[in-house]
């Protein structure tokens, strides 16, 4: 079923809205993830964007975009709102874009998932497109390495060596890992 | 786990927890289902996409409103019911069986599956609904104290609040309210009967008038030799036919301190 036959049924059918959700839900928890920073707050965003999206549903207009699109809207809207309300800036995380300043950042234990993610935006670009479809969009090897045109064998390559730079960058960082 | 993600592990092997769901970024798989299942309810409420039907059990006929996977609505009393369906949902379902959803009723009846995992609780609040999950996980035939439930709800506190949810639970005998008594023991309301179905359901569950004075007479946590775990005089774990086996004590500490460890099933302390 394509997308909009698929928003129009999920007004009046609760099947459909699950299969909606269901579709669209590991990307938004991500992205609700990126910007809370921990599971907690990634869930809290995640149940509330779905509540408000059930509510809105019936003035949903399609406008060309991918319907994730919306939804993305709605977690950014609800995290400026609580950001607000306590009174603090959250920091968009997204790492798609690659920095190259030095880790810097204190190691408090709410930061310490920032320092993760600041510690794979400073991957050489290569590695990080690895860790980011490897680990944040779940694709296969095959799948990263037609992507990347390489063959599997270099992309688990490229894996392990990433996986190692992460941890030397993690180390350099102070990271400690739980036990 | 599928091979997939088993390989991911593999790759992220030695780091922590934190930094693998950092990286990974994916809801709990408990999480996604429980959201799903509030919102396919919520839905199926909004669209007026709930159903009925009747399961017989030896202390009476009992109604389930359901949205073909989760429980919305169960009572014993059908002018209640009506009541409710006017007043809780705005409209009156129709009839509608499901095969696979009144098998897992059953199974929870029976206290082979927990009621939590197929009850709708999408419109309490979380406090509520951590009272309604910490009760399903009473196993069947054992009761608990209600600060009990307020303490393993996360609100210790909040004992009177944890009595008043459980008044008004909308899905009595799928989340087991009648397993929840007095701190004395007594066995205290209930809002689908009074104390006599409360009674008839536990006996229903295996409670005897003898094991139901055992523990009303019992020490406030009971240690067995057999297994070195103190309970509490309600846990299904304790087997009152050998007092040789069993020591009271007033205070966990003292427990504790002749090396008794805590039951990990009716959780003490």
């Amino acid at each position: 079923m394509d997308e909009l036959a698929l928003i129009t049924a999920a007004r009046n059918s609760p099947d459909a809205f699950a299969m909606l959700y269901d579709r669209t839900q590991p990307a938004v928890y991500r992205f609700a993830l990126s910007l809370a920073g921990d599971h907690s707050g990634a869930e809290d965003l995640t149940s509330e964007c779905y509540r408000r999206a059930l509510t809105n549903l019936p003035r949903y207009e399609h406008r060309g975009k991918p319907f994730e699109a919306w939804l993305f809207t709605i977690v950014r809207n609800l995290a400026r709102d609580k950001g607000r309300r306590s009174g603090r800036e959250i920091p968009l995380m997204d790492h798609d874009e690659p920095i190259d300043e030095p880790i810097t950042l204190e190691l408090e234990r709410t930061e310490r998932r920032g320092v993760v993610q600041l510690a794979v935006k400073r991957l050489p670009e290569v590695q990080r497109r690895v860790v980011v479809l490897r680990f944040g969009h779940e694709w296969s090897v095959r799948q990263v390495a037609d992507e990347l045109e390489k063959s599997e064998a270099a992309v688990k390559q490229l894996t392990y060596r990433a996986v190692n730079r992460l941890r030397e960058l993690l180390e350099e960082a102070g990271y400690e890992h739980d036990v | 786990m599928n091979t997939m993600s088993k390989q991911r592990d593999a790759d992220l092997e030695g780091f922590d927890q934190t930094v693998r769901d950092a990286v990974r970024g994916e809801a709990s798989p408990e999480f996604a289902d429980r959201l799903r299942g509030e919102l396919r309810g919520r839905q199926a409420r909004a669209t007026e996409n709930l159903w009925w039907f009747d399961l017989d059990l030896p202390i009476g006929t009992i109604r389930l409103v359901h949205d073909e996977q989760l429980v919305h609505m169960v009572d014993n009393d059908m002018r209640r019911y009506e009541l409710r369906a006017k007043y809780e949902l705005g409209f009156t379902p129709q009839f509608a069986d499901s095969k696979r959803l009144r098998g897992a009723a059953e199974q929870v009846i029976a206290g082979r599956r927990r009621g939590s995992e197929i009850a709708f609780l999408g419109e309490l609040t979380p406090f509520q609904q951590s009272v309604l999950r910490a009760t399903a996980r009473i196993p069947h035939g054992a009761i608990r104290p209600y600060n009990w439930v307020a303490r393993e709800a996360g609100s210790p506190g909040a004992v009177r609040a944890a009595g008043s949810t459980l008044a008004q639970n909308p899905v009595p005998f799928i989340v087991p309210c009648h397993r929840v008594v007095h701190a004395d023991w007594s066995l205290g309301k209930y809002s689908a009967g009074g104390p006599e179905v409360k009674e008839s359901v536990l006996k229903m569950e295996g409670m005897t008038d003898h094991r139901m004075e055992w523990i009303q007479h019992a020490p406030k946590f009971v240690a067995q030799f057999d297994s070195m775990e103190f309970c509490l005089p309600g846990c299904t774990g304790l087997d009152e036919s050998d007092p040789e086996n069993l020591k009271g004590f007033k205070e966990p500490e003292a427990a504790l301190a002749a090396g008794f460890a805590p039951c990990s099933v009716c959780r003490p302390i």
